[in-house]
């Protein structure tokens, strides 16, 4: 993983580059799962039944897609990449969709008013991003150079790895509970915060040493691989940050005992025994083809611009979200 | 008054039930990762045999509180993500 040297694009930045491209992807996996399964419709499905379907599979398991994309899982940071991030973005932006499209699905079954849900929840969100942003920018960003920049606090007992977990602690389950309260999807809350937390991290440097010698740092906290070739000397201590504080207290927890218990509870959330009768089989195979062209789609956005193969990740990726969507 | 809550240990085979569940979804996350490179799959794999659906080990009450610790390691999950790498790597 290369990093440019002098000067680093904000993660802000970034994040607007890639939105467009994010944002098409993310409505081709919401549209075209619904769109297709109304083509069920003359087999003898009614046209809500096909919207719900159709709704519920392209619901992102963002848990999926996090996984996958996990240094852990595939050896280098894919996360780090275009690619990889534009997956990201669309999973969330996909969720939130979903989110409001189970509330659309319980109007329609007969509670509150479509408007103002709808309403609510768009505004919930876009709101909620403006003003964190807005927050960080101003409030955050200031507030953490000026505990970074007094490195004394981090030799103190209650100062250091531990003080920066709980400002972890404290921006996440802040904007959680906004989101929540508010009326939009918790994991957008997550979403942002993490977004805050990245930008926070990467405008704010400890003021020893250059820039050029944070960013080999950086890499390494970022990265399982080995740090990046660069001019680094061993006897320096690795910056400290927000991200590498969380990552000390927190992945090892969150790897080995919180998400393996996620992904129980999904397995035996799935209604295992009616799925083996024939009638549900067949109709699941019809329905597994159809969600499958649907996502593959999605990789179209990316064909024109890079490889095939990078379509067919692309694609593949959100196929692999749908059919845990599916169970 | 106070409500209480009188702490009762668990039976044995509760415990060993546990243990087991919480070892084996790391195990088989391992194994399937290994093998198809998917370890997900193999946990959501054990929470089937262990719960209501199969074997039916695990009490209902046990499966609420960890669709809610799950639904929390999704959240942190989310946030990891977003925070630990957003370099742009172009």
């Amino acid at each position: 993983m290369k990093l440019t040297a002098g000067g680093m694009q904000s993660s802000i930045a970034h994040l607007a580059s890639i939105l467009p491209l994010a944002t098409a992807v993310a409505l081709t996996g919401i549209l075209a799962p619904i769109g297709l399964s109304f083509i069920l419709v003359p087999m003898g499905f009614a046209p809500i039944h096909s919207f719900a379907a159709g709704s519920s599979l392209a619901s992102t398991s963002l848990g999926t897609v996090l996984t996958v994309l996990h240094p852990a899982t595939v050896g280098f940071d894919l996360r780090q990449t275009r690619l990889g991030a534009i997956l990201f973005t669309a999973a969330v932006m996909d969720d939130v969709v979903a989110f409001i499209l189970a509330k659309v699905i319980s109007v329609l079954g007969g509670e509150g008013n479509l408007g103002t849900e709808i309403g609510r929840t768009l505004g919930v969100t876009i709101g909620i991003g403006i003003v964190w942003g807005l927050v960080t920018r101003f409030l955050l960003r200031p507030a953490y150079a000026a505990i970074v920049a007094r490195r004394a606090w981090e030799q103190t007992p209650w100062g250091g790895e531990g003080l920066l977990l709980m400002l972890n602690a404290l921006v996440f389950t802040g904007v959680v509970a906004a989101s929540g309260y508010g009326g939009t999807s918790p994991l957008y809350g997550a979403y942002v915060a993490g977004l805050s937390v990245a930008y926070l991290s990467s405008e704010v440097q400890p003021p020893t040493g250059s820039a050029e010698m944070e960013m080999p740092d950086m890499a390494m906290s970022c990265s399982s691989s080995p740090a990046s070739p660069g001019s680094v000397t061993p006897a320096l201590e690795p910056a400290t940050s927000l991200i590498t504080a969380f990552d000390s207290y927190a992945s090892k927890p969150l790897a080995y005992l919180l998400l393996p218990i996620f992904f129980g509870s999904i397995g035996y959330s799935i209604p295992f025994v009616p799925l083996f009768r024939g009638r549900v089989i067949w109709r699941g195979i019809v329905y597994a083809v159809l969600m499958t062209i649907g996502k593959l789609m999605c990789g179209a956005w990316v064909a024109r611009r890079k490889s095939w193969r990078a379509a067919l990740f692309l694609g593949g990726a959100m196929v692999a979200r749908g059919e845990i969507g599916l169970l | 008054m106070w409500s209480s809550f009188a702490y009762h240990e668990p039976s044995t085979s509760s415990t060993l039930i546990l243990i087991a569940f919480l070892y084996l979804l790391n195990l088989a996350g391992w194994f399937v990762q290994v093998a198809i490179g998917a370890g997900l799959l193999g946990q959501i794999l054990i929470g089937v045999i262990f719960g209501t659906p199969l074997a039916g080990w695990l009490p209902h009450a046990w499966e609420e509180s960890f669709v809610a610790l799950g639904y929390v390691g999704l959240l942190v999950l989310v946030y990891e993500g977003m925070s630990a790498c957003h370099r742009p790597n172009e």
